[in-house]
């Protein structure tokens, strides 16, 4: 199962209802994890801009459809994952010789990149990542993007090896429990 | 924590380390994209858009539509009809429409005015644009005049454009049917693909007199 909300039900209630507050909170909340959604499918900023604000229009949409006692962040997912394929063959249509004359609806036509299997855990990840405190997530950007080793992660931010040792330590440990219940999905 | 929990623990993010390595998955968008979300609900809200599932949601839930017109349209549109300059509008059938209307720049064009000067002729109505401010847009972007009625439920293409220093737009309606202006971004399009409604982000607005409430 997913984490619980971290919303609150009158906030998505709210949004449900189409509060520009609240469309502004969820956006903040969960737009990480739409965005990365979106990057991994298109692998393109611009796109994945595109397939973020379609996300948030769409779920806005159908928000009255929305059960506001369950979790937002997989209904989200579920969205973005499907406007970014959308986007996908819709790019991938682009380069028809006769536009009028173009089977544009024929999913045939367009391969689904690889990546795609794996966006919705991506997306979970990037919603993991973004509840961590600061200071544990530029660890583990530094140590698993960059590849740096925690004596050059403290050497560039300037504090202690174990320092950088605990904080590592505790977002694995964070993440772990977090995203355990997609071990099932990754295996 | 037991061994065999941390165990666990490895062996997951060691299949998730794949993903913690993609530079995409720490990618950021952009700082406005809050704004052209809420812009875009805004004006998804207004019913602008022609795409099908828009269309569908507007005829499901009008009411909804309707409320959102009226609280996020309304920063745009609302705001601009606050600022008309000049209505100078005799709705006689034998005169000509001639009236200056302020435009006002959205969340997505902060500070950016101007005006739209409306007369009609007997080929159509007129728009002269001095919007200057907006930042050129060339290579298949552009900006697009709509006309809107009162209710948002019908839209009217004026015309694309570079930029809107000083352009004129045309229209083949009355402008007291169709009393909102709107200039949103767009980008080329093939033939029948959604793209070619509004993409709803409105970056100037501007109202010939008020609309009903």
């Amino acid at each position: 199962m997913p984490p619980v909300a971290s919303l609150d039900a009158a906030t998505v209630q709210a949004f449900c209802r189409g509060d520009e507050g609240a469309v502004r909170t969820v956006y903040r909340q969960f737009s990480g994890l739409v965005y990365s959604i979106g990057m991994r499918v298109l692998g393109d900023r611009g796109l994945a801009e595109e397939a973020t604000q379609q996300t948030f229009v769409q779920a806005w949409r159908h928000a009255s459809s929305f059960d506001s006692a369950r979790e937002l962040a997989p209904w989200l997912a579920t969205i973005a994952r499907r406007v970014a394929i959308d986007i996908h063959r819709r790019e991938a249509r682009r380069p028809s010789s006769s536009l009028d004359d173009a089977r544009a609806d024929d999913p045939a036509l367009v391969t689904l990149p690889a990546n795609v299997a794996t966006a919705w855990e991506a997306g979970q990840v990037r919603h993991a990542l973004e509840r961590l405190p600061e200071g544990e997530r530029e660890v583990v950007r530094m140590q698993h993007l960059e590849g740096l080793s925690h004596t050059e992660i403290a050497e560039q931010l300037g504090i202690p090896v174990g320092t950088v040792k605990s904080r590592s330590f505790r977002a694995h440990s964070t993440l772990a429990r977090a995203l355990a219940y997609l071990r099932e999905d990754v295996e | 924590m037991s061994d065999n929990e941390t165990s666990d623990d490895a062996a997951l993010l060691a299949e998730l380390d794949l993903l913690l390595a993609d530079p995409s998955l720490w990618a950021e968008p952009d700082t406005t994209l809050e704004d052209r979300v809420v812009a875009a609900i805004a004006a998804e809200a207004a019913p602008s858009s022609t795409s099908s599932t828009s269309d569908y949601f507007i005829h499901a839930q009008p009411s909804r539509a309707r409320r959102w017109f009226s609280v996020a349209g309304a920063a745009a549109v609302g705001a601009a009809a606050a600022a008309v300059l000049t209505v100078a509008v005799t709705r006689d059938s034998d005169e000509p429409a001639d009236a200056t209307v302020a435009m006002v720049g959205t969340d997505l064009a902060p500070g950016v005015d101007g005006e739209a000067e409306f007369t009609t002729v007997s080929s159509g109505v007129q728009i002269v644009l001095r919007i200057p401010g907006l930042p050129r847009r060339d290579g298949g972007d552009f900006y697009q005049v709509w006309l809107k009625n009162c209710e948002s439920t019908e839209l009217v293409p004026a015309g694309s454009f570079h930029e809107l220093d000083d352009a004129i737009a045309w229209a083949g309606v009355d402008p007291a049917d169709y009393p909102l202006i709107t200039v949103t971004r767009e980008q080329v399009a093939p033939p029948k693909d959604p793209l070619q409604g509004s993409s709803g982000e409105v970056v100037v607005a501007g109202a010939l007199g008020e609309c009903p409430a």
